[in-house]
């Protein structure tokens, strides 16, 4: 399945959850928070929270900003 | 010490995180300066990079308040997802909310942030919002459940101080009961000595402090300017006049100031 990452197409073995989906891509233990088709996912539903295809979805970190 | 949204704090200097030389300037800055609250923005980042865990630690280990901001945000539904983004990782309810209407200017749009803050402020985040000098709009913001406003002092980042004193001492007048913050466009100490004068309740400086040629002494500056125009505002102020008045007693002048002393 194609997901869009940060506004970038990646292909992924479907179907996966956003923990897997994480751990592919190597965010693991990052300090991050992930919207699904712009929706804000709690951490704690990492785990259940499936991911298809064409989803859209952001990981954001911590910057510096004023 | 003073209340901050239901939080105690000392300082009322509010210090923004970007454009330091190094994490360790920003560290020694933010210690300098006296600060308790600083400012955070998120970004995408890739697994490889990883430098948003790195910056996290460095921000935990000052233990100050951290206020998110939805920086770059230019519509309502991206400034809300960043919100709640930032709450869901910072654990906190906080959120200094900027929906700009300008990429030029970055000017807020006053229209989108009135309708973010309603939208946010229902959802119980305690919302800090970045707005112009407008009282009508500050206005509109309390209206919808804010207790905090942060006029522009200049656009941001541009270091021309406080461009519009009347409009803002409207503000600070009108709106007796608001948490006050010139959030935007000081440049020099006396900026901020100047706004905390006027009766704000502080100021929220970044790129003065960042771009200094020595952040960590400008940014000790600033904490000193924020007390020295808060002491200023509390003893409350002389009158100026339009006409000179001797500060040296008039009684006892010395024989020759007398009339047809030869």
């Amino acid at each position: 399945m194609q997901v869009r990452i940060n506004g970038q197409f990646r292909s992924f073995q479907g179907p996966t959850t956003i923990e897997g989906l994480l751990e592919d891509l190597g965010y693991r233990n990052h300090f991050v928070a992930v919207a699904l088709n712009q929706q804000c996912i709690p951490k704690q539903q990492f785990q259940e929270k499936l991911v298809k295809d064409q989803d859209e979805i952001e990981i954001l970190a911590p910057m510096a900003g004023g | 010490m003073w209340t901050l949204a239901d939080r105690s704090i000392e300082s009322r200097l509010f210090l923004g995180t970007a454009r330091y030389p190094s994490p360790e300037v920003l560290q020694h800055s933010i210690k300098a300066s006296g600060t308790n609250v600083v400012t955070v923005s998120l970004r995408r980042e890739s697994a490889q990079q990883n430098t948003g865990n790195r910056f996290w630690d460095y921000l935990r280990q000052t233990g100050c308040h951290i206020l998110p901001n939805t920086a770059g945000c230019l519509s309502v539904r991206e400034a809300i997802l960043t919100a709640h983004m930032s709450r869901e990782l910072f654990q906190t309810n906080w959120i200094k909310l900027e929906v700009i209407g300008n990429d030029d200017t970055l000017q807020p749009d006053p229209f989108g942030t009135v309708e973010a803050a309603r939208i946010l402020c229902s959802e119980g985040f305690e919302v800090f919002p970045y707005t112009t000098d407008d009282l009508v709009v500050a206005e509109k913001l309390l209206s919808v459940g804010c207790r905090i406003i942060m006029p522009w002092g200049s656009p941001i980042g541009s270091g021309q101080g406080l461009r519009n004193i009347e409009a803002l001492q409207t503000l600070r007048h009108r709106l007796p009961e608001a948490t006050l913050v010139v959030d935007a466009g000081i440049g020099r100490p006396s900026h901020a000595a100047q706004a905390l004068e006027m009766g704000y309740d502080a100021v929220l400086v970044n790129t003065a402090v960042a771009l200094a040629h020595d952040p960590v002494r400008m940014a000790q500056a600033f904490g000193a300017a924020v007390e020295a125009g808060r002491l200023g505002y509390e003893a409350g102020m002389m009158q100026p006049s339009s006409r000179a008045q001797a500060s040296s007693p008039t009684v006892g002048l010395p024989f020759w100031h007398q009339e047809g002393a030869h």
